[in-house]
């Protein structure tokens, strides 16, 4: 899967996760886009998420520890860049697995 | 999401990881299951099914007008055990979750194959601690003050779930009742409340009834708690506020493991967690053992805890002596510059 479709899945899929929100970014969602200081993702939100681009992305048992520790330690931000690059990478690693 | 459908009004939303035997983590109040799904869970999935679940009333569960007390929390495990055809599973709840846990195991014994309860204060084992007699309350309202936080609750208020949830929201700058924009984000490793949670607690606690069936603890007894014969873990902070109900425990639950964690308090899950869950897996590795048990006797311990073994601290009128022992005269002191496990000290019965 190219990584523009990659980007368009998740965007969508946190599109529908925020679409009740009352966020004031008008900017919409893009891959700058912050999950914890713009699109005000708690913990719940985070797993919620997790869950969701593994029924998206058709995967189980994705290691999203990986996107939000980093050196032992709890990340500030996580970009939706980041999560692009996460999925890239575990769905590279599977298709190379099969 | 997963969600299981309890009545009308209620649905629980839970999430599975692992296969193996089933091991159940119950949060506490203000919480939900990422408290446990961002920390331990995906390590523990590697040996265990793991079953998280947000109680009704939190996360993404239902919030029925109705219905949280024990007796209905408790109902909602048993159901949902069910759903998953768990017939009995390793039951490990924190704070309020251990309360739901001790519940349960009341309830439905041959349901629990082990108990751990995480840093929970009963009100049938103990008074609730002022927080003026809270012995780490200073150094951390000092703090709090160095950082800029001055609406600190009143040091004669006792500590109870309410406070805790407050101190929450107070580190999130979220003036109680007003919508404003937190004054910094909310840290994972804490699982802070953002501006949705705690909207989501003051609904919970102004537009049902949990606020007063949170409270009652009737359901639990002294009679009761000495009933309970699974093996079972009690395990806390060091600054806990609640450590006069782990000595109790250890005093009425026949068979009981006692581990204290060096330097950490009431969110000892969130805050240590690798060390915590050190401390469980290495209690249900030895409730396996069977009949031939396996003795970890206690290591040397630095100086830093040999400083504090011997003191007598006094917590609102209840003791605590050190050094703490189990049942079986381990020492429960976890040094912390030590792995617990050590093949040089185990000696065999």
């Amino acid at each position: 899967m190219q990584k523009q479709q990659i980007e368009a899945k998740v965007i969508s899929a946190l599109k529908d996760m925020t679409e009740d929100w009352d966020l004031d970014s008008a900017d919409g969602i893009g891959p700058t886009t912050g999950l914890i200081n713009e699109l005000e993702f708690e913990s719940i939100d985070i797993v919620q998420l997790a869950v969701a681009l593994e029924q998206t992305f058709g995967q189980k048992g994705l290691p999203f520890e990986q996107l939000f520790m980093r050196d032992g330690d709890y990340v500030d931000e996580i970009r939706v860049s980041e999560v692009v690059d996460f999925m890239a990478k575990q769905l590279n690693e599977a298709v190379n697995a099969a | 999401m997963p969600r299981l459908v309890i009545d009308r009004d209620t649905s629980i939303h839970y999430q599975c990881l692992g296969q193996g035997e089933d091991l159940v983590l119950i949060h506490g109040l203000g919480a939900n299951l990422a408290f446990w799904y961002m920390g331990i869970a995906r390590r523990l999935a590697r040996q265990y099914r793991v079953i998280m679940y947000d109680l009704r009333g939190h996360g993404r569960s239902s919030m029925p007008a109705a219905g949280y007390a024990l007796p209905d929390m408790a109902g909602d495990l048993a159901v949902l055990l069910t759903h998953l055809e768990a017939e009995r599973a390793h039951i490990v709840g924190h704070s309020f979750g251990a309360r739901v846990g001790l519940y349960f195991t009341m309830a439905y014994p041959d349901r629990v194959k082990t108990l751990t309860t995480a840093d929970t204060q009963l009100s049938c084992l103990q008074e609730q601690v002022r927080l003026g007699d809270w012995p780490h309350w200073q150094t951390w309202k000092r703090q709090l003050e160095a950082q800029g936080y001055h609406r600190l609750p009143p040091e004669n208020e006792r500590i109870n779930f309410q406070m805790l949830v407050h101190f929450n929201q107070l580190t999130q700058g979220f003036a109680h009742g007003a919508l404003n924009k937190t004054a910094r984000t909310p840290s994972l490793k804490h699982r802070d409340m953002g501006n949705r949670g705690a909207r989501r607690w003051d609904r919970l606690m102004q537009t049902t009834s949990a606020q007063a069936e949170l409270r009652d603890e009737n359901q639990i007894t002294v009679d009761r708690i000495r009933q309970i014969d699974v093996p079972t873990l009690a395990l806390f902070g060091e600054y806990s506020h609640c450590l006069a109900s782990c000595e109790q425990l250890n005093r009425f639950i026949r068979p009981c493991k006692v581990k204290i964690l060096p330097e950490v308090g009431h969110f000892l899950p969130a805050i240590k967690p690798r060390l915590f869950m050190h401390s469980l897996h290495h209690f249900l590795q030895q409730s396996h053992a069977g009949p031939r048990q396996v003795r970890i006797r206690p290591q040397a311990q630095p100086s830093g805890i040999e400083r504090r073994i011997g003191e007598r601290r006094d917590l609102a009128r209840h003791s605590i002596a050190y050094p703490l022992t189990d049942r079986d005269g381990d020492l429960v002191l976890f040094d912390r510059r030590k792995p617990l496990y050590d093949p040089g000290t185990i000696s065999h019965q």
